[in-house]
This record gives C-alpha cells, structure tokens and sequence, in this order.
C-alpha cells in the first residue's frame, strides 16, 4: 500500500502499545480494599466501648440458676410456665384462678405427683385468694415436705387491672412473680406488697434470659 | 462529497503476539502489520483465534508481544461484536440501544438532543432507519447485525474493527455493508474485519492475513488466497503453537 506508506509519512504518528489487561491493577485494587475493611473493622473493634450494662441484682432478688439448688430449679423453671397457663386460663376464663387440685389432676408440674415432684422436696400446694374487695391476686404457695432438699415457693399472680401499686421493683411490673423463702414453713405477710414479703423473708427469684447468660460468659458480670 | 482530504486512520502493527487463556495457548506468534486507510481482512478456521486477536488489540485480552497504533488524524475505534449477549425480552428498542451505546447517561433517559441526528444518520446509513421503534429483541438475526453495525460508526472512527459482520446478513445487507465500507475507507477510515466469506474477501479486501493459532499467511488477496493454501488451512490439521 504505497498511498497508505505516503500518508502516514506525511502525518506525525502518535504511537499507541496496547496494553495486555492481565487484571494485574484489579487484584491490587482488591487487596487493597480487602486491607482497607480489615483495617476499618479492627479499628472500630477496638474503639466501639462495650455497652457494660450489668444487671445488678437487688439484695432481696435471688438469681435463678446461681441462687437455687438443682432441685429448687427445677420446681422453679415448672412454675414459671405453670404461671403463664394459670394467667392464660384467668384471661381467658370467667376470672378464675386455677385451683390446685385441677392443675395435679391435669398433669401441670410442679403440682402433678410425679416422679420430678417427689426429686424435687414434694412440696405441698395451696392456693390462697385475696379477699374480695381488694386487689385480683392469687397466691400459690408450696411448702416442702423434705426441708433438706427445698425451700419454699410463692407465686404471685397478679391481674394487673389498674397500677400494681406498692411494688418495689422499678421496672414493668410483670403479671406474677416468683418468692421464694428457704424456710420450710415460712411466715406470710398480712399484705402482699413486694415490702412486706421482703420483711417476712422472701427474696425474689428473678430468671436470666439468654442475653444476660452471654454477657454473664463474657465478662460483663451479673451481679 | 466533503471527504476531509487529510483524514487518515492509524497503523497497526503486531509483533510476536502470543495469547493464552486458561492454560490454552489460543495466539502465537503472531506478526503482521495493517496498513492506514486499507480494508484488512482476517481468517481463519472455526476458533483459529481471530476474534480472541481482535479483542488483544481492543485491550481486552491479556496478550504478550506488542500491539502498536500508530494514529493518524484522529484515535477513535469503532468495534462491531460478533454477538451480543443479550436477554431477547429486554423491553428495550433500537433508539434506546443506540442511547445506550452512544451516551453516559442511561438509556431510560432517553435519547439526548445531541446525538438524536448521528443516530438517526446512522441507522440511515444501515438502512435500518424505519425500524427504530422496533424491539431489540424482536430483531432477526441480520437486522440486529445492521444495528451493531451502526453503533460501530458513532462516533466517526478513525478504526473500524468488525468481526465477521457478514454472519446473517441477507443479499441487500451484505450490499449496504460493502457499500458502506467503500465510503468509509475512501474517508481515510483503517478497517480490520474477520470474515468467512473468502470471495467477498478477495473482493473488497486490500490484504488479508489467515489466523490459525499462528500467522498462517499475510498478504494481498490476489496472490495469498490460492485453493491450495486455502485447502491447507481450512482441512482439519490446524496449526502448531
Ligand atoms: N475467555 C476465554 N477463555 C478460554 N478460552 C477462550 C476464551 N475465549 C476464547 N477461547 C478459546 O480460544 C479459541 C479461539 O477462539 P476465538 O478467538 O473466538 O476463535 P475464532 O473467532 O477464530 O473462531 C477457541 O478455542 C476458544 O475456545
Ligand atoms: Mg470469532
């Protein structure tokens, strides 16, 4: 192409070399932001203050699986979803309270005679109601036949229809509440405010959720 | 006509290119020059490596050797694909592809102000200007080359790189391309094209080179394409690397 040789003689030439696209500028753009993020985490790590917030409990609280034997655990984690069956029912119902011998006869633990109730201090139950005129609550205490094994327990159902008034705990005030007294046949107060059963002895038991068991692992102590 | 007498369309020269993908050794070797203002023709067998030389020069392959251009006037490539990987259900039309193509912005945007008149001139020139509210998708095979056609000469190139823009285009097609080739060298325009077509090489090509792994032979039509050679490179022995 002689025509082509002339005019490109005639013309300055700007010279290109294509350049391979080997990817050799990609990979060190990623292990540069590969860095770039490691860095960025490790810092934040390091500089992010742990929200410390330990759930300090109060002197008349217990800790549910700390403070409790393996026996009282276990009566304790029953009532616990027994409680939740007996305000269901009271909810749901005409306003009754579940009686006692209704909940053996259905197989609702700790009540039931079972194999548990008798590992477990065969504790004996009654159910006790406010008088009328006051506020909606039961109380269903039991008390052990074996003082070697367990203490005793008192659950403390409470219809919240208006303000639980007289209650210590400065939180939402939960529907019932679990007490617990190592004496076998502890003394109960005229009146059922979270004051008065603390004078006569009983400490509420109050249970972790998983939250506060990870925090319990990692330090960040529940007290 | 207004043919600017001093356009002119780069070199190219190849020197020792060689090309591997994956453990494959696809290019080797491989040393021919273009020259500016000339119809290049490259063939070749089936997956002899021509497209894969083409995108080298597009730097898009990661090629050893060296690829220089040397420019003339201007240094824009046009790039005509062998297809397009495209979803057939894109509710996109031709006028939209075009958008896409030519502009920055996005192609629901609409096609700007500017680039209205290039776009319309180059359907013209495809023959394809009746057809731009048409659905890309909806396109039959040779349409659509027209189109990628078109999309190759905005803006003007001083380089137009088409591989094998012959596949599926009819009688008129092949016609309204050559024609087009013809005016656009006569402007000075380098063009590199893979073609199949050995007779419609022999007639517009001013060289051809035939890739097969290596350089088979590089030359001008008359003299390189002889039944013998063309036998030897198309039978089923390929080359070496
Ligand atoms: N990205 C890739 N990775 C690996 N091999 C490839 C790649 N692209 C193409 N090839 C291989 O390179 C060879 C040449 O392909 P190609 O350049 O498309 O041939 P042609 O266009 O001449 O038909 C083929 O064997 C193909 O399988
Ligand atoms: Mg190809």
């Amino acid at each position: 192409m002689i025509m082509g040789r002339k005019l490109e003689d005639m013309h300055p030439v700007r010279e290109e070399f294509v350049r391979p696209c080997n990817g050799g500028s990609e990979t060190w753009w990623l292990i540069g932001c590969a860095l770039l993020t490691l860095t960025i985490c490790s810092l934040s790590i390091g500089v992010r203050k742990a929200n410390v917030q330990s759930q300090s409990l109060h002197s008349w609280q217990l800790n549910a699986f700390r403070d409790l034997r393996a026996e009282e655990r276990g009566t304790y984690s029953a009532l616990y979803t027994a409680a939740i069956e007996i305000d269901d029912t009271h909810q749901n119902g005409d306003g009754e309270w579940l009686e006692v011998s209704d909940m053996e006869q259905d197989f609702v633990p700790p009540f039931v005679h079972d194999a548990a109730w008798r590992r477990q201090g065969k504790l004996v139950w009654q159910r006790k109601l406010l008088p009328a005129g006051t506020l909606d609550m039961a109380l269903y205490l039991g008390e052990p036949q074996q003082k070697e094994i367990s203490g005793s327990f008192l659950l403390v159902m409470q219809h919240s229809h208006g303000n639980g008034s007289g209650h210590a705990a400065p939180s939402t005030h939960p529907s019932h509440e679990i007490w617990y007294s190592p004496s076998p046949h502890p003394r109960l107060p005229a009146s059922y405010t979270d004051q008065a059963l603390i004078t006569s002895g009983w400490k509420e038991v109050v249970p972790l959720r998983g939250r506060d068991e990870i925090m319990r692992t990692k330090g960040e102590n529940v007290s | 006509m207004t043919v600017p007498t001093n356009a002119m369309g780069p070199a190219i020269h190849f020197e020792r290119v060689g090309l591997q993908l994956g453990g494959n050794c696809i290019l080797s070797n491989v040393d021919f020059s273009v020259e500016p203002g000339t119809i290049h023709c490259i063939i070749g067998p089936n997956g002899g490596g021509k497209s894969s030389l083409v995108r080298c020069l597009l730097g898009q392959m990661p090629h050893t050797g060296t690829i220089r251009i040397g420019w003339g006037t201007g240094n824009v490539i046009g790039y005509v694909p062998q297809s397009l990987d495209f979803d057939r259900t894109l509710p996109m039309t031709v006028k939209d592809f075009m958008a896409m193509i030519c502009q920055n912005r996005p192609a629901f945007c609409g096609l700007g102000r500017k680039y209205g008149p290039i776009v319309e001139h180059a359907l013209k020139m495809v023959g394809m200007e009746g057809k731009r509210q048409r659905p890309f998708g909806a396109l039959s095979g040779g349409e659509r080359q027209r189109v990628l056609l078109a999309q190759g000469l905005i803006p003007k190139p001083d380089l137009l790189v088409l591989d094998e823009p012959g596949t599926g285009l009819d009688k008129a097609g092949a016609s309204i391309m050559r024609d087009l080739l013809a005016d656009l060298k006569e402007r000075g325009v380098t063009i590199l094209m893979i073609h199949h077509d050995l007779a419609e090489v022999r007639d517009m090509a001013d060289s051809v080179t035939c890739i097969n792994r290596n350089l088979v032979f590089s030359g001008e039509p008359e003299v390189e394409l002889t039944p013998e050679k063309i036998l030897n490179v198309f039978s089923p022995a390929g080359g070496t690397c």
